[in-house]
């Protein structure tokens, strides 16, 4: 605490040097201002002016809010807009179904035709054209990426297990005739 | 101001109350303003400057100090460094221990020590120029922060900073050519 006893010895200096030091009661005024802590009714008053004004930033907090929610929900289901702006889930890849229409070449009426035709496939297809295309109808879905088959590196040891003979003359003396014959 | 100084002291020797309440509206941020130096927060410091009107009203008269503002300042601080004491017995706080480590590295004493030191400081203070001075007393004897300082005497932080560093380092100077082992 050599310190404070510095401070507490400093203290009788001569009264002319502190006077001179003294800074304006505005600038005091500020400082005093600055370590004072609010009260109770200041702090409720502050309260009340936010509630009264400060709706439109409690609805954009609430918006910007319920949109990061959205996202990290979508996330974790695999259901965000993919890069082409397709909007397809894993079991609408899955579900979906190679028929006519969807061999066919797209036109605006069996694009149509093919959704409606598979319910259940079309369940990702909430709002087409929403992610995608700006026309309204949906773009088509991205395939599966191929995985290349690697090779078994061991070799199957030959199998013991008797096979089945098929030749139905196994067994005849003469190789013509079997047991049936 | 002299007048206004010298009516309130009137006051006091006249035993009339109006004397505090003309000290508190004259004098009372001042006094606040060096409390809350000390002690970085108005609970504490609004019952040290409380204490400081009482010891007017007991001291004068038959004392009659002048200038009356200094005498209450310093009866603040003494008030408001005791609180800190007995408030920081066991713990430090950040704030000032910035301050109390400045001074230590350049006016290391013991108790014994103290009573020589205002006479060197006062020495000291005489030989720097006007605006070191009032920074330096401003700084340690009024603890105003950086920020007040700068803006009182139309400084930056850093400049203010700067120059309290280096009176600091002629203090220490000053200090081993008066024979103190710093």
């Amino acid at each position: 605490m050599t310190g404070i006893v510095a401070l507490t010895a400093i203290t009788d200096i001569n009264s002319a040097y502190v006077e001179e030091a003294a800074l304006p009661d505005a600038i005091l005024a500020d400082t005093v201002a600055a370590a004072r802590k609010p009260t109770r009714a200041e702090r409720w008053e502050s309260f009340r002016y936010f509630m009264n004004n400060g709706w439109v930033v409690a609805a954009c907090c609430t918006i910007v809010a319920a949109a990061v929610l959205t996202f990290i929900i979508r996330a974790g289901r695999g259901t965000l807009p993919s890069e082409h702006g397709s909007h397809m889930t894993g079991t609408a890849a899955e579900t979906e179904t190679e028929t006519a229409a969807d061999t066919a070449p797209e036109t605006e009426d069996n694009v149509h035709t093919a959704y409606a035709g598979n319910a259940e496939a079309q369940t990702w297809q909430v709002w087409p054209g929403l992610f995608g295309s700006s026309s309204g109808t949906p773009n088509p879905p991205i395939p599966h990426p191929q995985i290349p088959s690697v090779p078994d590196p061991k070799p199957k040891p030959p199998s013991t297990f008797p096979k089945f003979n098929t030749n139905p003359f196994y067994g005849s003396q003469d190789g013509k005739s079997g047991y049936w014959g | 101001m002299q007048n206004t100084e010298s009516a309130i002291l009137d006051l006091f020797f006249a035993r009339d109350e109006r004397a505090i309440e003309a000290a508190i509206r004259e004098y009372g941020t001042y006094c606040m303003s060096i409390a809350v130096g000390v002690l970085r927060q108005t609970q504490d410091a609004e019952e040290c400057v409380n204490d400081t009107w009482l010891k007017a009203w007991n001291s004068i008269p038959p004392q009659r100090p002048s200038p009356l503002r200094a005498w209450l300042g310093k009866v603040t601080r003494n008030l408001a460094l005791s609180r800190y004491r007995y408030n920081h017995a066991a713990r430090r706080d950040s704030d000032m221990t910035a301050c109390l480590e400045e001074l230590e590295n350049c006016i290391p004493l013991r108790d014994e020590d103290a009573g020589r030191l205002p006479a060197l400081m006062d020495q000291f203070l005489g030989t720097l120029q006007p605006t070191d001075r009032k920074l330096f007393v401003g700084r340690y004897w009024y603890r105003y922060p950086s920020s007040a300082l700068a803006k009182g005497y139309g400084l930056t932080e850093t400049a203010v900073n700067t120059r309290l560093s280096r009176i600091r380092d002629r203090l220490r100077t000053f200090l081993e050519k008066e024979g103190w082992t710093v």
